[in-house]
């Protein structure tokens, strides 16, 4: 009897089995996927600002440093300020646009 | 697909990411888990669709956590398996499903034959955990060790539910003409 039932059970199984059709439903899987963070290491940025800030300290002698500087910039002609001016706009703009297209990718 | 192709695609979910890694795990799976949710519901294709997203995004989220010991195809199945119990505990659904109601309401993607209803009549004479066994066992054609693990249910407790789910179905179906 629980042959003839194991018969039986398998070919019903065997006859009722079919293939599911994607029909959207991996790509709907997908479309629902959080972004997972990639871990970044993010604390090596100050680190390393703050020890090239240390180590320039002992070589740099800041006060000749900030008379040339001083100096240099009461040296430069009018029209070089206003290509800086003109300049840094631009630049945020384009860090703006690379982060946006960044952000999207991810 | 062989396992060692599974594993390949699993690191490269896990290492940087990849979705179309991913897609191509979730394309191969999505027809025996949907197919064992589906039948675990009685016909109810709209909630089995629903616990397989859930599956497979619980799986994104944790794939990590896949040592590789057993097969992904083990692995899937038990989140299916607890996505599926922890839904039917919240909703409390055990005793509301109506597969007559569900063939109505849920089942637009699939016909219905005889056989159809016969299937889920038979089930629902089971109880859950006999109806996942013999679920993973004849239709998924699992070994009751795989069955096991997917339940975390010792090997002798399963062979008990396939004797049991066995002799209810059979004389069920034996009553409906099959085997003749």
């Amino acid at each position: 009897m629980e042959t003839k039932n194991d018969e039986i059970l398998k070919d019903f199984f065997a006859n009722n089995k079919s293939e599911i059709q994607d029909n959207g439903f991996t790509e709907s899987v997908l479309n629902q996927l959080p972004r997972k963070k990639v871990k970044q290491a993010k604390w090596l940025v100050p680190v390393f600002t703050l020890l090239g800030i240390f180590v320039s300290t002992l070589f740099i002698d800041f006060n000749k440093l900030i008379s040339e500087i001083y100096f240099s910039f009461l040296q430069l002609p009018l029209f070089y300020y206003v290509c800086l001016v003109l300049t840094i706009p631009v630049v945020v703009l384009l860090l703006f646009f690379f982060a946006e297209r960044q952000n999207k990718l991810q | 697909m062989s396992k060692a192709e599974d594993m390949l695609l699993i690191s490269q979910v896990v290492i940087s990411d990849d979705r179309l890694a991913f897609d191509k795990l979730v394309r191969k799976y999505q027809s025996p888990v949907r197919r064992f949710l589906l039948n675990l519901t009685l016909g109810d294709s709209m909630l089995a669709d629903d616990l397989a997203q859930e599956t497979f995004i619980k799986a994104y989220l944790n794939i990590r956590s896949f040592k590789g010991i057993s097969a992904f195809s083990t692995w899937l199945f038990r989140i299916a398996y607890n996505t599926f119990y922890d839904s039917m505990r919240a909703k409390k659904h055990f005793e509301d499903l109506n597969t007559s109601e569900i063939d109505k309401k849920n089942s637009s993607e699939i016909e219905y034959s005889e056989e159809k209803n016969d299937i889920y009549t038979a089930l629902k004479l089971l109880s859950e955990e006999e109806k996942a066994v013999i679920l993973l066992c004849y239709m998924e054609e699992m070994t009751h060790k795989e069955a096991a693990k997917i339940l975390k249910m010792p090997l002798g407790t399963v062979k008990t539910h396939v004797l049991k789910s066995k002799k209810k179905m059979g004389e069920f179906l034996i009553k409906q003409g099959y085997g003749n």
